[in-house]
């Protein structure tokens, strides 16, 4: 089949939420969904090469004053709006110093110019495995907030990816926010490493998100999320529950780890790495995080 | 062989709709598709070809522009996001045919050869003046423009004078 | 810095003069061909899906809103074999052998050949209309990895005596290997030590930011403006677009159409980066605009996208390269044996030219009495590969640097001492039997680039980073490595004389214009000729203009390739220079009374063996008169010419591969440091100093830019840039998988020059356009080897690649 022509999309930019809502409806009613566009920084470069499967779009950028920005509430929670850009969290001063983990991921999105349009709902909702943000949101344990006319619902980050591009979003919602809870732990705990294709503009070969809280000495909770390992961004429980108890590195526990990352993850070989490399480096990125987060 | 009576656009198109932008400080309806790129837009309806187009993918940053003031690849902005915003190009950049700092800081210092990527980096460059940034700084901020020609020394030499930060390379 | 003696008096030349096309590029003013106003039909090309194959059938298929009326169809049909008069099928691209068609006639031998051309006015029509194009195909056997031998059904190309699919084959001797293979072995049976290797590189995409683009109209008689596809009455093809070389696609369209020289004209528009890419592939697209726009009779535009244009333009030859060393017991280097064999894709295009110089540069600067250099080029059923900066040279410097370090590491030398060991002198020969005559100080030349470095410091102190971080579990090391090449400017051996290039100047009110082929790509060629005319002729730059590359009104100074356009033709603009000078005093419009009072210094006069500085003598106001009452005169302006004279000294024999391959070659010392992080196995460049001896500076500033410029793309290719082919597809023909480096990923390039003046380039200067291409790649596997202890002889050297390296060792981490 041929390609959609960019002169063929029809977009519709409503300018409250509440129309928006009504599209949605009635779109999914009709079984014609239509497809959000916020920052486009995805959905264009599909559209430039021709891979775009919808034609209908409904345009969120009319909706700033409702879906913007993003604010602190009381109980140490952030919210992020569904238009908040990459950019407007890297200035966001009590952000880098709460959230250094979603700072790091969020300063090696592309480069400047993504980051200015780029969105989190945006890279949540397109759920690809090799995604910057949505790993570290995971790891903190955020919740994305949806939204339609029969109501609002909150769906955890690690239950949210339901397959490869799938998400637990129904055709007539749409993300108004993602939650990120306050962090009981010191920032210490976070730790984000992205290993692309090169220094920015890169896709992530393999990313490891984790966050690892130790009681005493021993670890006593873990987040190990992984990135460009499976079809989706996904928790790796068996290795979170590997590292409970674990005080220090030795031969054996190493050992065990790379077990249970091995039995969980199964990566596979594309144009920009392969499987034996992304294995071996996330088990290596695992450890390092431990270490890291050892003082 | 002659081409006759051909179709000016597709069949399937959509109708075309207005948007009101400012344009280098012009304000602007257009009527357009509105799913019609930012880029093609400014190149091809409003004759402003200073933008140029790499690669249609976010990647090289020839086709930067400011919106709202910030850097944007104009290739992945649909026209109809432009509604009630304020767009610059390296068009507007030279005021009164006196040169932006940028622009003759990349005279200086070689800052362009082919001149190809040349537009984007300037407005990237422009939107970072009244920083005070170091080399690095300079270089993560940049680095969503490739040059293929210069590279990068120069460029960042160039910017780090227009910044009246420190001049050099890496620090 | 090395002065050769030479007073810096010169004017212009040596200084960072600006680029008077600058302001121009910082504006966005400067229109490339895409940016230019258009009326006309844009044109696309529909493309071969499969790696070899017959083309038995085309369909256009119905769709909604597609009307195939509106479309101009062009096939291979449409051009006529036998209207050719030297009997050969114009179908086929003028090159050094037509075997590359335009369109396809019934076999392909790739993914993404042209098959069909279509035109319309709305290009997005266009666009849905070529996937519309179905191609009914019968599948052939495909010769898809060039390392393996083919089979009997692979073998696509038979040529002279040599085997299957090999599309040429060159060797390199000196010393005992000119007597017989034995004689070299016995040396490698005799010799203390011998070090074996195998090296391989992969296939780099220029990825110039402005894709290849074209635009053409023809004008035909009026009476045939509705006419057959071919006018009987002449016509005339004009075709505009980004490009190095206009003669290069003049020839190929006067084959192509079979038109007279002076019926077919080229036009460089303003051209965002070539790199080699656009040395050779233009001539397709521009056969494509023309055929286009001869059936339509319209104008048409091909602007290719950058999927289209990575997927199926050239790219640099992929190259495996088997290296034996001989030493003796002190390290000195007795005999080197050697085997390239480079992937040339589909068709032979530039390959055999390419090959060539890759043989010529493959043992460098180094004193060896006995070489044996095999080389080969052969088919594979991938999209042509072409030019690209360096041209071959790249390849085997790239494995023959490497394996020197591979030789002092079994020797337990400093590499640095071992390349010490064996660097040529002066009144040495090069592998090709050429002695060196120049006054090289390759030694001092190297130390000066390694000082720079701090090399000996730097490595103890990497020693001791990698002792420390082995101790305390830090999973960091880092590392040296150092490359010396030369690189030779100019064709190779007589190639400038078949090209036998000229020069015009003009005179102008108040001032000249210079006419040359050559073409501004962004090294700065404008910047380059101004300087020289106006310091020949003791004018200011204001008063130097250059003519647009047009092939009506430039004469053929040959391509933009090869370092040559400065070295070469900045010679020639010197000279045709001092010859308008000759022309206005023998009219009388320059008189002795209009000389300058003050002495000229003597020496000045003689720093370039060729051009004088004529003009120079003259008070500049005098001369400037002179030109305007030229330029006014009823008869035409004056015009000063040049033609290309080789400089005196020995020959070159293509048949025994002996000879002067170059008049001269630049020398570098190129030294990179890197650290390699175990935990991911990514490289991060530290810090590189690139050293050279390049004649003259003749503009410090753009010379710089040169170096840095190649020498970041050199390290794409050492680090990032791989094309990756599976079935004769390329897998990554985007920016985003197809990645060259970003401002963050290379380090400032420290340069350094060295001047050694050559007698025949203007002021000294000698070409340096590709040499940066060469060293970098080894230097930086030398040091990834430096820093992890193994050696990497494949690149791009990938985390990957590095970790399946380091684990398959052992790795002590
Ligand atoms: C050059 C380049 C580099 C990139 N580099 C990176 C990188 O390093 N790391 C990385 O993770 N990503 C990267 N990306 C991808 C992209 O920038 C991010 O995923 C970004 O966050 C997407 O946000 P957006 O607002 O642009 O999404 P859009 O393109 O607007 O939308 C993406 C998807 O989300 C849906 N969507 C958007 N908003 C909502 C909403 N509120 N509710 C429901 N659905 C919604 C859309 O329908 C669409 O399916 C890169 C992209 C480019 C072009
Ligand atoms: S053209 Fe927009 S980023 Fe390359
Ligand atoms: S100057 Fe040519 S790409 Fe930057």
């Amino acid at each position: 089949m041929s390609s959609i022509a960019h002169s063929a999309i029809a977009v519709t930019r409503p300018n409250r939420l509440t129309e928006a809502l009504e599209m949605l409806a009635a779109r999914a009613r009709s079984d014609a969904p239509v497809r959000l566009l916020a920052g486009c920084t995805d959905v264009l470069v599909e559209a430039n090469h021709g891979g775009l499967r919808y034609r209908d779009f409904l345009d969120l950028s009319g909706l700033r004053s409702e879906l913007g920005g993003l604010c602190w509430a009381e109980d140490g929670s952030l919210h992020i709006g569904a238009l908040c850009t990459y950019s407007e969290l890297l200035n966001d001063a009590d952000a880098q110093l709460k959230l250094p983990m979603l700072c790091d991921a969020s300063r090696l999105v592309g480069a400047t110019q993504i980051q200015a349009r780029g969105t989190f709902a945006g890279n949540v909702e397109n759920a690809s495995p090799a995604a910057d943000a949505a790993p570290a949101l995971m790891a903190l344990d955020a919740a994305v907030m949806l939204r339609s006319e029969r109501g609002s619902r909150t769906v955890p980050l690690d239950q949210y990816y339901q397959g490869y591009r799938a998400t637990a979003r129904r055709s007539d919602e749409l993300i108004t926010s993602i939650i990120v809870p306050a962090q009981p732990g010191p920032v210490s705990e976070q730790f984000f490493r992205k290993v692309g294709t090169r220094a920015y503009q890169a896709i992530t070969k393999v990313g490891l998100s984790a966050r690892i809280r130790r009681d005493g000495g021993a670890i006593s909770e873990a987040r190990v999320v992984a990135t460009s390992m499976a079809a989706t961004i996904c928790r790796v429980t068996a290795v979170e529950d590997a590292l409970i108890g674990v005080q220090d590195l030795c031969d054996d526990t190493r050992r065990r780890i790379k077990e249970a990352q091995t039995s969980a993850l199964t990566p596979i070989d594309d144009v920009r790495s392969q499987a034996d490399y992304r294995n071996e480096v996330f088990h290596r990125l695992v450890m390092q995080a431990v270490a890291q987060t050892q003082s | 062989m002659t081409v006759s009576k051909p179709n000016t656009c597709l069949a399937d198109a959509v109708p075309k709709q207005q948007v009101r932008v400012s344009i280098n400080g012009t304000e602007t309806t257009l009527q357009v598709r509105p799913f019609r790129r930012l880029l093609d837009v400014l190149r091809t309806d409003l004759d402003l070809p200073g933008t140029k187009e790499g690669c249609g993918e976010g990647e090289c940053g020839a086709c930067s522009v400011l919106m709202n003031g910030e850097p944007v690849n104009a290739c992945l902005v649909p026209i109809i996001q432009c509604h009630d915003t304020d767009i610059q190009t390296i068009e507007g950049l030279a005021q009164n045919q006196v040169l932006h700092p940028v622009q003759q800081a990349f005279l200086k210092h070689g800052g362009a050869q082919c001149g190809i990527c040349t537009p984007g980096m300037v407005v990237t460059a422009a939107w970072m003046c009244n920083r005070k940034l170091d080399a690095e700084q300079i270089r993560q901020r940049l680095s969503g423009n490739i040059c293929r020609c210069t590279g990068y020394s120069a460029i960042v030499n160039s910017v780090a004078e227009a910044l009246g930060a420190d001049q050099g390379g890496e620090g | 810095m090395a002065d050769g003696g030479f007073p810096r008096r010169a004017r212009r030349v040596g200084r960072s003069s600006p680029r008077p096309e600058g302001k121009d590029k910082v504006t966005g003013a400067l229109r490339y061909i895409d940016d230019q106003r258009f009326d006309g039909l844009y044109g696309a090309t529909v493309r071969t899906k499969q790696p070899r194959g017959r083309v038995v059938g085309i369909r256009f298929q119905q769709a909604t809103g597609i009307d195939w009326r509106e479309f101009a169809v062009v096939t291979a049909q449409d051009i006529p074999r036998s209207s050719s008069i030297d009997g050969i099928d114009p179908n086929f691209v003028a090159l050094i052998q037509r075997d590359q068609p335009y369109l396809v006639r019934d076999e392909f031998r790739h993914v993404g050949e042209p098959v069909a051309l279509l035109a319309h006015p709305d290009p997005e029509i266009l666009r849905r209309a070529v996937d519309l194009v179905e191609l009914r195909i019968e599948e052939l056997p495909a010769a898809l990895d060039f390392r393996q031998e083919p089979n009997a059904q692979q073998v696509q190309h038979q040529q002279d005596d040599l085997p299957g699919n090999v599309f040429s084959r060159i060797v390199v001797s000196k010393g005992a290997a000119d007597e017989s293979k034995a004689a070299l072995q016995a040396i490698f049976e005799q010799a203390e030590h011998v070090v074996e290797g195998v090296y391989e590189t992969p296939a780099q995409e220029q990825c110039y930011i402005e894709t290849q683009g074209m635009v053409a109209h023809v004008e035909v008689d009026p009476s045939e403006a509705q006419g057959p596809l071919w006018p009987k009455k002449p016509w005339k093809v004009v075709i505009e677009g980004s490009m190095q070389c206009p003669y290069y696609v003049h020839k190929a369209i006067t084959h192509l159409c079979q038109l007279p020289d002076d019926r077919v004209q080229i036009i460089q528009a303003p051209t965002g980066g070539g790199f080699g890419g656009k040395e050779d592939y233009p001539s397709i697209i521009a056969g494509h605009v023309a055929l286009l726009a001869l059936k339509t009779r319209k104008k048409v535009k091909i602007i290719y996208d950058r999927v289209e244009d990575i997927a199926t333009t050239t790219k640099r030859h992929p190259s495996r390269t088997t290296l034996r060393a001989a030493l003796d017991k002190q390290g000195r280097l007795l005999a080197i044996d050697m085997d390239v064999t480079l992937d040339g894709g589909a068709y032979v295009t530039l390959s055999p030219v390419v090959l060539s110089r890759g043989a010529i540069h493959a043992v460098g600067p180094y004193a060896i009495d006995h070489v044996r250099v095999h080389n080969r080029v052969v088919l594979s059923n991938t999209p042509p590969h072409g030019a690209f900066r360096g041209f071959g040279a790249p390849q085997t410097i790239f494995a023959f640097e490497r394996h020197l370090d591979k030789c002092a590491r079994a020797l337990g030398l400093d590499p640095v001492k071992f390349r010490r060991l064996n660097l040529l002198k002066r009144g040495q020969t090069l592998a090709v039997s050429q002695k060196i005559e120049e006054a090289i100080e390759l030694e001092q030349w190297m130390d000066e680039a390694l000082d720079a470095f701090d090399y000996e410091q730097r490595k103890a102190q990497y020693e001791r980073f990698n002792r420390e971080a082995i101790a305390k579990g830090s999973p960091l090391r880092r590392g040296a490595g150092v490359a010396v090449f030369m690189h030779g400017a100019g064709f190779t051996g007589s190639g400038e004389d078949y090209l036998a290039s000229e020069v015009m100047v003009r005179a102008k009110p108040k001032g000249i214009e210079i006419c040359t082929a050559n073409t501004e790509i962004g090294q700065g060629s404008i910047t380059v000729f101004t300087q020289i005319a106006a310091d020949s002729l003791g004018l200011p730059m204001e008063t130097i203009s250059i003519a647009k590359p047009d092939t009506d009104q430039v004469p053929n100074s040959g391509p933009t390739v090869a370092s040559r356009t400065s070295m070469v033709v900045g010679h020639l603009v010197a000279r045709a220079c001092d010859d308008l000078v000759r022309k206005l005093q023998q009219q009388g419009a320059l008189r002795a009374a209009d000389k300058r009072r003050e002495a000229e210094d003597p020496q000045e006069r003689k720093i370039s063996a060729l051009a004088e500085g004529l003009g120079r003598e003259y008070q500049s106001d005098k001369l400037l008169d002179a030109l305007t009452e030229s330029a006014n005169a009823d008869a035409g302006p004056l015009e000063g010419w040049a033609k290309y004279v080789r400089p005196p000294g020995g020959l070159w024999n293509d048949k025994t591969y002996k000879g002067v391959a170059y008049g001269t070659f630049a020398w570098a010392t190129y030294a990179a440091a890197v650290e390699v992080d175990l935990t991911t196995f990514e490289t991060k460049l530290l810090d590189f100093v690139a050293g050279q001896e390049i004649g003259r500076v003749l503009n410090p500033l753009l010379a710089e830019g040169q170096i840095q410029g190649g020498v970041v793309q050199a390290m794409g290719w050492a680090l990032l840039e791989d094309t990756i082919y599976q079935d004769g597809h390329v897998k990554n023909p985007n920016m985003t998988n197809y990645v060259v480096p970003t401002f963050a990923d290379v380090p400032d390039v420290q340069v350094i020059f060295q001047e050694s003046p050559y007698a025949y380039g203007p002021w000294g200067a000698k070409g340096i356009g590709e040499l940066p291409m060469d060293g970098p790649a080894p230097a930086i596997a030398n040091a990834i080897s430096d820093a992890v202890g193994v050696s990497i002889d494949i690149i791009p050297a990938t985390p990957e690649r590095v970790m399946r390296a380091v684990l398959a060792q052992g790795e002590a981490l």
